[in-house]
């Protein structure tokens, strides 16, 4: 990489790391795993960015991390088994102790999600992404990321029961407008 | 499902992605990282770093480094294959990430290079002379087409939409892939309503199709897997999965022979899937078997007559079994992102043998194929050794 492209490559990063360390963050629920996702991802990205400067360098890189994390040999290596001091500190008051009680449940039964599974979730509801967007992101069929989802919630509950709150039908899963970070 | 829920979800993911900044000095750092695995790559290069890698990994124990005309050291391995197609590959110069934008690499035998080819799907026939290419994503700007084309035309002949309860029945099959004499295509078809669920029989020549019922196709595949030709082309198989509750989504329990016409005429028991068209040998006496739900890279060899084990094949990292190389070896693809630390994070094609080594290592064309397909090396012109395995 000569310097013109180093330069404008850091430029990128500075303007666009935390919206991609965002993602990373809510995939992984561990600082320093999502540290070490996004470097992964932007390695890939310093060797291929001669060629994806002029695409969409943001896009690229965030299917790339979709992808990354859901393959299944990084969760060989990184599939967090337990919540450990590690993660990142829950911001409890005394007194909020039920509503912290139910986000720290969640978070636990969260990290306990097969990588694909989480994927569906963060992109669902942190990105408000339609499924036919997840599907090309992770590369998968719609009917798989609307399965991927329901079992992804149905785990929640079974890990968790204290989250089924005031059972009520919800009419639509589907995001009410796409927002893209 | 209840909306609190999803609203807790919500706030959870909202809290960790602005629960830190991202870290100080990322761009450096990713630079720096990126300038040492590239020292590294210039500075062991070629066959030592193939042995380093080896080495480092601990589990190989002999590796033919690629290069021109380079013997292969194990005994009664020969050099007879290459890859024919690197399919489904995504154009990072596309925004969209639709399957409707991705490329296939097609191998010019004439030449010895890779062709580009606009269908994300494309595999060759035995023979050579034809491929089978796919394009679109199912959605209304670009409906999913199947069609064959005729490397010597250039021309495409579209496979018409047989008259079944589906709109778009192409949207609703599996790849597709070749009857090993070349006269047939087969595509497992599982629409989403209906129950017309079975596979679905093209002739090559005619293009009329036929719609065999197998009902197993949905109630006896949890894992959605697609049929995949016996290689003498008389019958087809499948890898029988049930869910088993959330610990065991997928379970599988078989693998199921039909004939033609949707007949059972045998199984075998297994605990893994047949995941490829390639996953029986040549000689339909072995089957290569990957436990998708153990995340694992080991690959079980079976008796296709009995399902009894006759080896595990290890290689020893994360890798995706691609298919038989011969009766007798494994093609498989070993991720550059598993590599010890300091090697060349590259994708490679390795050829093992029923004991997990290393008789031969090439670099792949491109680094994320979806699929990558392997056909004789015979048409190759003379120089493209680095090509063959």
């Amino acid at each position: 990489m000569n310097a013109d492209l180093e330069r404008e490559f850091r430029e990128f990063i500075e303007a666009r790391s935390h919206t991609l360390f965002r993602t990373a963050l809510a995939l992984t629920g561990h600082r320093q795993q999502a540290e070490d996702l996004l470097q992964t991802v932007l390695v890939r990205g310093v060797r291929h960015w001669a060629r994806i400067r002029t695409g969409a360098p943001e896009a690229y890189l965030r299917t790339a991390l979709y992808r990354e994390h859901t393959s299944w040999w990084r969760r060989i290596r990184r599939r967090p088994a337990e919540v450990s001091a590690e993660r990142l500190p829950e911001p409890a008051t005394a007194d909020d102790t039920a509503r912290v009680d139910l986000r720290l449940a969640l978070r636990q039964a969260l990290a306990q999600l097969p990588a694909k599974r989480r994927a569906v979730l963060v992109l669902r509801y942190l990105e408000d992404r339609p499924d036919s967007e997840i599907a090309k992101i992770l590369g998968c069929s719609e009917s798989t990321v609307r399965s991927q989802a329901a079992r992804a919630l149905t785990r929640l509950r079974e890990l968790s029961p204290e989250l089924n709150l005031q059972p009520k039908e919800e009419p639509n899963l589907q995001p009410k407008e796409v927002v893209k970070r | 499902m209840n909306s609190q829920l999803t609203g807790a979800i919500r706030n959870v993911f909202e809290e960790l992605a602005d629960s830190a900044p991202p870290p100080d000095g990322l761009a450096g750092a990713t630079l720096a990282r990126a300038r040492r695995q590239r020292i590294a790559r210039l500075g062991l290069g070629g066959g030592l770093a193939a042995v380093l890698c080896a080495a480092m990994v601990g589990v190989v124990a002999a590796i033919v480094p690629a290069g021109d005309g380079a013997p292969d050291q194990a005994a009664g391995y020969r050099r007879t294959s290459v890859v024919t197609s690197y399919s489904g590959i995504r154009d990072v110069r596309v925004n969209d990430p639709s399957p409707a934008f991705n490329y296939s690499l097609l191998l010019n035998p004439t030449t010895g290079s890779y062709d580009r080819l606009p269908y994300s799907y494309a595999r060759p026939d035995p023979a050579g002379d034809r491929v089978l290419v796919r394009r679109g994503d199912n959605s209304a700007a670009h409906p999913s087409q199947v069609g064959i084309l005729n490397r010597a035309s250039g021309d495409v002949r579209w496979i018409p939409d047989p008259d079944l309860e589906a709109a778009n029945v192409w949207g609703y099959t599996d790849m597709g892939s070749w009857s090993p004499d070349g006269r047939q295509l087969l595509f497992t078809y599982r629409p989403r309503f209906g129950d017309q669920n079975g596979f679905l029989l093209v002739d090559a020549a005619t293009l009329r199709t036929r719609l065999v019922a197998l009902p197993d196709v949905a109630t006896d595949n949890a894992q959605g897997l697609g049929l995949i030709w016996k290689p003498d082309g008389t019958g087809l198989a499948m890898t029988v999965s049930h869910s088993a509750g959330e610990a065991v989504p997928d379970q599988v329990t078989e693998i199921r022979f039909y004939d033609l016409n949707g007949r059972r005429v045998g199984s075998v028991p297994a605990s893994a899937s047949l995941v490829d068209a390639t996953g029986i040998s040549p000689d339909g006496s072995r089957l290569a078997l990957v436990d998708r739900s153990r995340r694992a890279s080991v690959v079980t060899i079976a008796d296709a007559a009995t399902g009894a084990l006759q080896a595990t094949v290890d290689p020893g990292r994360p890798a995706q079994l691609i298919g038989w190389v011969g009766d007798d070896h494994l093609l498989v693809r070993v991720y550059g992102d598993s590599a010890p630390e300091g090697a060349e994070q590259r994708d490679l094609l390795q050829v093992l043998d029923l004991t997990g080594q290393v008789v031969r290592e090439i670099v792949p064309v491109d680094d994320e194929p979806q699929q990558t397909f392997i056909g004789s090396a015979d048409p190759l012109p003379p120089g493209k050794d680095d090509l063959t395995f």
